[in-house]
Order: C-alpha cells, then sequence, then structure tokens
C-alpha cells in the first residue's frame, strides 16, 4: 500500500475514475492531462506505475511510453496502456514501445484494481 | 450518437447530393453540346457553362461553410455538455463510493465487536461482557442463597438457645422456692430460738443471717430471670427477623437467577441478530459498491463519445474542405473539363486517404474491455 500511481489521460472524467477507484484500495494517484504533463510528473515524482491513454494532445501515450523506457528510474517500472484503441497493430506497436500490458476501455473499476494488484502488489 | 451525427450530416448529404445533380447535369449538357459539330458557339456555350457552375460551386461552398461550421459548434456543444455532466456524475459516484467503503467499514467493526473472537487486545467484547454478566449475576445469586441457608441455621441455633433460656428461667424459679424455704425455715429457727430464752440468743442471730441470705438469695435470683427475660424477648426479636429474611430472600433469589438467566439468553440471542444484521449490511453496501462500479464503467461511455463526436467534427472539416478544393479547382481551371477531371482525381485521392485513416473508436457496447499484460 502506499505505492504511487500515474494517471495520464486527456479526459479529466477517466481520470477521475481512475484516481478514485485506486484510492479507495490506498494506492496514491498523481493526474496528468496528456503526455508530456505525464512525462514532467513523472520525472518530478517516481511512480510506481504508470497508466496512460493513447490519444492525447501534444504527446500520445505511444510517444510517453518510448519516453519514459528512456529514463534510468522508468526502465522496468510497469506502464500500462488504457486506451479506446483495440486493434492488434496497436497493441503490438505498445508492446513495441515497452508498455507492460493493454487495458481496452471502458474500463472495469474491479478488474483495474486485480491488474493494478498484479503489476505493483 | 449515430442518430446525432445522422442528424447533423443530413444537411451536408443535402447539399452535396444537390452539388453534384447540378455537376452531373452540367456535364452532360456540356458533352451533349460537344458533341454537336459548331465548333464557334462550343467556345462560348462552354464558357457560359464554366461561369455558371462555378458560381454554383462558390455559394456551395460559401452555405456549405456556414451550414459545416454551425454542425462543428454544435458538435462541440454537446462535447462541453456530456464533459460537465459526467464529470459531475463520475465525482458524486467517487463521493458515493468512498462513504459506502465508510459504511463497510463500519458494519465489520460493529460485527468483530459482537462475535465471540472479537478484538480481545482492545477492551472486552460483547459476547465477553454479557458472558462476565451473567457469571458475575449467578455467583451474586448463589451468595444470597448461601446466606439464606446461614440464616435458615441461625435461626435454629436461636431457637435452642432460647430453649436454654426457657430451662434457666425453670432453674431460677427452682432456687427461688428453695430461698422461700430457706426463710420459712430460717422464720422457724428464730420462733424457736426465742422459746429457748437466753440460751437461744446465739441461735437467733444465726436464724436471722440465714434469712437475710435467703432474700438475698431470691432477690439475684429475680435479677436474673429479669435479665433471662430480656434475652428471650430479644432472641424472639432476632428469631422473627432472621427467618422473614431467611424465608423471604430465598424466593426473590430463586426468581432472580431465573429471570438473569432468561435476560442472558435473550441479550445472547439479540447480540447474535446485530451482528447479522451489521453482516447483511455489509453484504448490502459490497453489492451497492458493485452497482457503482458497473456505473462507472459504463460512465465512460463520455470518453468514447467524445472521440467519436471529434471524429466526425474533423469529418466534417474535411467534407467542408473538399467542397472548397472542388469550387477552387473548378474557377481556376481555363476549361471545364480539365477542371472537372482535375477535381475527380483530387477527389479520388481525397477518398483514399480517409479510407486509410485509423479509427480509435471500435467499441459497440459498454461492456468492460479486455485486458491483456504482455
Amino acid at each position: 500500500m502506499g505505492k504511487v500511481v500515474l494517471t495520464v489521460d486527456d479526459s479529466a472524467s477517466i481520470r477521475q475514475m481512475v484516481a478514485f477507484t485506486l484510492k479507495s484500495a490506498g494506492y496514491e494517484v498523481i493526474e496528468a492531462v496528456d503526455g508530456e504533463d505525464g512525462l514532467n510528473k513523472a520525472k518530478s515524482k517516481v511512480a510506481d506505475l504508470v497508466l496512460t491513454d493513447q490519444n492525447m494532445p501534444r504527446m500520445d501515450g505511444l510517444t510517453l511510453i518510448k519516453s519514459l523506457r528512456g529514463l534510468p528510474d522508468y526502465r522496468s517500472k510497469p506502464i500500462l496502456m488504457l486506451t479506446t484503441e483495440s486493434s492488434d497493430t496497436m497493441k503490438a506497436a505498445g508492446k513495441a514501445a515497452g508498455a507492460t500490458g493493454w487495458l481496452v476501455k471502458p474500463f472495469d473499476p474491479q478488474k483495474l484494481l486485480e491488474v493494478v494488484k498484479k503489476v505493483i502488489g | 450518437m449515430v442518430g446525432l451525427t445522422a442528424w447533423f450530416a443530413e444537411p451536408i448529404w443535402r447539399l452535396l447530393a444537390v452539388a453534384l445533380a447540378a455537376v452531373l447535369i452540367l456535364v452532360l449538357n456540356a458533352g451533349f453540346d460537344l458533341d454537336k459539330t459548331k465548333p464557334d458557339n462550343t467556345q462560348n456555350e462552354e464558357a457560359a457553362l464554366r461561369t455558371e457552375l462555378a458560381a454554383l460551386m462558390s455559394d456551395l461552398s460559401r452555405e456549405g461553410k456556414s451550414q459545416f461550421q454551425s454542425s462543428r459548434e454544435d458538435l462541440e456543444r454537446v462535447k462541453d455538455l456530456l464533459r460537465l455532466a459526467i464529470d459531475e456524475l463520475v465525482q458524486r459516484f467517487g463521493e458515493m463510493n468512498t462513504r459506502i467503503q465508510a459504511q463497510r467499514d463500519l458494519a465489520i467493526s460493529i460485527v468483530s465487536a459482537m462475535s465471540s473472537q472479537g478484538s480481545g487486545n482492545e477492551g472486552v467484547s460483547f459476547s465477553e461482557f454479557v458472558l462476565n454478566t451473567s457469571k458475575t449475576m449467578e455467583a451474586f445469586v448463589d451468595n444470597t442463597v448461601n446466606t439464606s441457608k446461614i440464616a435458615m441455621g441461625l435461626v435454629e441455633t436461636m431457637e435452642t438457645i432460647d430453649n436454654e433460656v426457657n430451662a434457666i428461667i425453670g432453674i431460677l424459679g427452682e432456687i427461688e422456692s428453695i430461698a422461700k424455704q430457706t426463710n420459712l425455715l430460717a422464720l422457724n429457727a428464730a420462733i424457736e430460738a426465742a422459746r429457748a430464752g437466753e440460751a437461744g440468743r446465739g441461735f437467733a442471730v444465726v436464724a436471722d443471717e440465714v434469712r437475710a441470705l435467703s432474700q438475698r438469695t431470691n432477690h439475684f435470683s429475680q435479677q436474673i430471670r429479669g435479665h433471662m427475660e430480656g434475652v428471650h424477648t430479644s432472641l424472639a426479636v432476632a428469631h422473627d427477623s432472621i427467618y422473614s429474611v431467611a424465608s423471604m430472600d430465598m424466593n426473590f433469589a430463586l426468581q432472580s437467577k431465573q429471570r438473569v438467566h432468561s435476560t442472558m439468553a435473550r441479550i445472547s440471542e439479540i447480540n447474535l441478530e446485530m451482528a447479522a444484521s451489521a453482516q447483511s449490511i455489509d453484504e448490502q453496501a459490497g453489492r451497492v459498491s458493485v452497482e457503482v462500479n458497473a456505473a462507472v464503467t459504463a460512465l465512460q461511455f463520455q470518453d468514447m463519445s467524445s472521440q467519436l463526436i471529434g471524429h466526425a467534427q474533423n469529418r466534417i472539416l474535411n467534407v467542408e474542405d473538399l467542397v472548397e478544393k472542388l469550387a477552387g479547382s473548378i474557377q481556376q481551371s481555363a476549361q471545364l473539363s480539365s477542371g472537372l477531371s482535375q477535381a475527380r482525381s483530387w477527389l479520388h485521392d481525397h477518398s483514399l486517404q480517409e479510407a486509410q485513416r485509423n479509427h480509435p473508436v471500435k467499441q459497440e457496447s459498454m461492456s468492460s474491455g479486455d485486458i491483456e499484460l504482455f
């Protein structure tokens, strides 16, 4: 418990849902509004898990993952994609960029919690 | 959402259909005219047609632009309204979830406080309290019953003492009669001494002393009798008191014992019922939590809808661009036929590009999406 999760999504309601789902299980949640914001926040406080959307203004999820994987702190940290994208080509691109897993929206809060627990305990 | 898009799309397709029909008629007319072998007139007619068509396309472009513009603005407003409403709903549901969690924690703490396997290290659990109270009450009742038995024994002892006292009083009567007889003997002795005259003077003194002794004996005996009767009276009072205490307490204590027993059994039952209720509260809250989760999943339609609306807006922008480019292409080309074919090939390229565009939202229902860990 007390582990830090960074959620990156341009939709405020998705950020809120992720935040209250994870906070209710005792995780600390940091919110970022797009890839660039997410990258800055990831640098200022090292998160135990990054949960990112794909389609966002300024910087998309795949670019964020690639940028994070270039940082020593995030070389082996779990990064999950939470997006409406469900095509196999996008998933393959995510895997190639270094994503740990792919969650297709809409997410069930209970299932999200299970996955997060599985990945960071 | 499809209906919404269709509603917005309708005027666009209407405009496009009108434009296509116009282009078709003009092209057919032009073709028909070109077939005629009148080169002088053909040039003039084509120029006239080109002007007509260019004007029509420019009107279409202008009118279309304003329609497309307001369609996009309407869609933007839909997006904003959705965002505001869903943000609010999500916040409320989040709050609801927090409260339900608090309710569950409370119910669980009630259950654990009531169950016999209570926390133990901090204070006493409710069932332990019931057990302790029951034990204390039982000990108290047992003590009372015991006291009552002792009191009964005491009553018997007092009766024995009273008999002894009565026996002593009886003996005192004997002593008094001895004293009386001694007195009488002393009196006779005094008479006999007087009759003896001078010779009996010494004996008369002894007879007097014997009489005085008998009187003292009688006096003491009566003093003892007085005290013994006092003892007898006090014993009778004590006997009555202890007897009433002994007989009354027995019934009361036995009834109390039964009452305590049944009350404790009832409290124990209530305790179990309350624990069951608290358990049920927890279960209900758990179910509400599941419902809230389902609602939260469903509320994510806003994220998908907004992306779809954004797509529809882009498509409207594309059509707007398309119409403008077509109008420009016809306007700029010197020849009507070359302008039209240029416009068609441009349209063809553009539709290819459109087909290759990635579509980010493929979901058709609100059931939660796949999860894949690489």
